[in-house]
């Protein structure tokens, strides 16, 4: 019996490794679900099942994979069927500090430049180290500290641009002014942004705004003219917790921030919910976010034309509002537009993906495409020439990767 | 001369001495945070059975429950019969500093717990199937364990009138 058992098994391994890469491709051509390899090349999970991807230029897929004492990055080109051998990028142990609203970030510039981004705990919880490679990982940089004042300032929700000359934008919350406010309550902090372009280049902090709520991720995208725009849920009067607009100007001055969105959230809280932006080539910024208002409450999308002074309305309700629909992505391609969102039904957190083909005026049905069990990232909408990738990484599943342009 | 020298001792010594007190007296009231796990919730409400209770999601992080916490020490100090519960969505690894926080605070003598679920989502799920984790959030049970649950940090008012109905 046991003998017969332990054949079955062997044989059933070798179907496996025979049917796995078929199995694999035909998911790929059909846009069906492309499940990669859920562990780490040595068998360690990523630490909280959070993994960072992006496309490289020339269609290599890099993703940053961290332990609690360490980053590491790896490659694949064959689509995440397999990937290269690690490459580390803290050579000193630290503590990582991440968590799924404040996920590590890599991206890859059009030179090929690797960029990362990654939180550890110092003299101050939580802040922010930035580290290069030119040489396809095989060494990076010392990581350096973003923020001037790390020592007695928390810095975190870091948002990362590279534009099309390499020049990187870093963006993050900082509690350096504090984070209570007498007249709009408690966690609210300040924005700030520093530039990096050379490999000397001091990253001189600099204030964008204050009023941002602490908790929830800003998000940021490159208009056509290569400047960045930032999406926020700001603490407005009276404590309200609704969404708005800010633009780096041709003069190179920020913007005021435009309310784009008015769900009328008044709550003293950390929502841990913040809200995701891209751009089209045209200049339509597409917009999705999560609310507990009094006008509406879930996750919404709209778009506007100039910058949050005209935004489309009503906005475009997404999800079953029974399985507290969240943390929502949005990627423009030319006139494409397609959002994913999470969806949780008690036991597993699943992912639901809906596109437009006329830039946000209509919508397909919304499908349900990816399940895992476990703590989970958010999901990610990445470009890679012309085609639309979902990620999701989690604890149950490692990371999931699913082209979604036919869907 | 003799006195300036002896002033500085005398003040070492009473620092010592107070310090020594209250490490002494901070061991002593240190009310370590309990492992919230699937099912914990549901304990914890059935132990105040047929009693009003509060209880207080929170994160050492958050900087609206730090602001919250005077207000619950004031209704604390005001109605020590009313059982308040403090759990932390920490992960436990934080144990120690959601302790420091609530003795920071003045709430360590509260019944506290932290997060013990990787998978914080489903324990959420289990407590409230319809909070979507902002914090702070708080249920306010009647003597009959009707609950009612506020998203955010409320005033004194807000809490008296909720422990009145």
């Amino acid at each position: 019996m046991f003998k017969c058992s332990k054949k079955k098994t062997s044989l059933q391994f070798i179907w496996f490794f025979i049917l796995a890469p078929l199995l694999l491709t035909a998911c790929q051509s059909t846009g069906k679900t492309a499940s990669l390899k859920p562990y780490h090349d040595h068998g360690i999970a990523a630490f909280k099942g959070i993994i960072a991807t992006d496309f490289a230029p020339d269609g290599t897929l890099w993703r940053l994979f961290p332990t609690d004492k360490n980053i590491f990055v790896e490659y694949s080109t064959d689509l995440g069927r397999s990937f290269s051998r690690s490459f580390k990028v803290n050579s000193k142990k630290q503590k990582i500090n991440i968590w799924a609203e404040n996920p590590p970030i890599i991206k890859i510039s059009r030179s090929g430049r690797i960029h990362v981004l990654y939180y550890a705990d110092e003299d101050q919880r939580a802040t922010t180290y930035f580290s290069y490679s030119d040489d396809q990982g095989r060494t990076f940089s010392t990581p350096i500290l973003v923020s001037d004042e790390a020592a007695t300032a928390m810095h975190y929700m870091d948002q990362m641009l590279v534009d099309s000359t390499g020049k990187v934008y870093f963006f993050w919350h900082d509690t350096r002014h504090g984070r209570h406010d007498p007249k709009l309550g408690s966690g609210v902090v300040s924005l700030y942004y520093t530039t990096f372009d050379s490999v000397n280049g001091r990253l001189e902090n600099q204030k964008i705004t204050g009023g941002i709520c602490s908790c929830c991720r800003t998000a940021t995208a490159l208009a056509p003219n290569d400047k960045p725009v930032i999406l926020a849920r700001m603490v407005l009067e009276k404590g309200i917790r609704d969404h708005a607009l800010i633009r780096l100007l041709d003069n190179n001055q920020w913007s005021k921030p435009i309310q784009a969105i008015t769900d009328d959230w008044r709550v003293d809280a950390c929502p841990e919910h913040g809200p995701a932006i891209s751009i089209d080539d045209q200049g339509r910024s597409h917009l999705v976010w999560f609310t507990l208002g009094e006008q509406r409450q879930g996750i919404f999308y709209a778009h506007t034309d100039d910058y949050g002074h005209h935004v489309s309305h009503p906005p475009l309700a997404l999800g079953d509002p029974s399985q507290l629909p969240g943390h929502p992505a949005v990627l423009a391609i030319g006139n494409r537009v397609y959002l994913a969102w999470q969806e949780f039904d008690g036991e597993q957190t699943h992912l639901v993906v809906q596109h437009s083909h006329d830039r946000g005026a209509s919508w397909s049905h919304r499908k349900q495409v990816l399940s895992a069990p476990g703590r989970t990232a958010h999901p990610q909408l990445i470009q890679q020439n012309d085609n639309a990738y979902l990620i999701w990484s989690s604890e149950g599943k490692g990371l999931q990767l699913l082209a979604i342009n036919n869907d | 001369m003799t006195k300036t020298t002896s002033m500085p001792i005398f003040k070492f010594l009473s620092t010592t001495l107070l310090l020594f007190f209250t490490v002494v007296v901070s061991a002593n009231d240190a009310n370590e945070p309990k492992s919230l796990r699937l099912g914990s919730y549901q304990e914890l409400v059935a132990k105040h059975d047929t009693k009003p209770l509060v209880v207080v999601f929170w994160s050492i992080t958050c900087a609206s429950c730090l602001k919250e916490m005077a207000t619950i020490k004031e209704i604390h100090l005001e109605q020590p019969s009313l059982p308040i519960v403090m759990v932390s969505i920490d992960d436990s690894a934080e144990a120690p500093a959601v302790l420091a926080t609530l003795q920071d605070k003045g709430l360590s003598d509260l019944e506290s717990w932290v997060f013990a679920e990787s998978n914080a989502q489903r324990l959420r799920y289990e407590i409230d199937s319809n909070w979507y984790g902002e914090i702070p959030r708080l249920y306010f049970f009647d003597a009959d364990h009707k609950r009612r649950g506020i998203s955010g940090k409320i005033s004194k008012a807000d809490w008296l009138e909720l422990l009145a109905n």
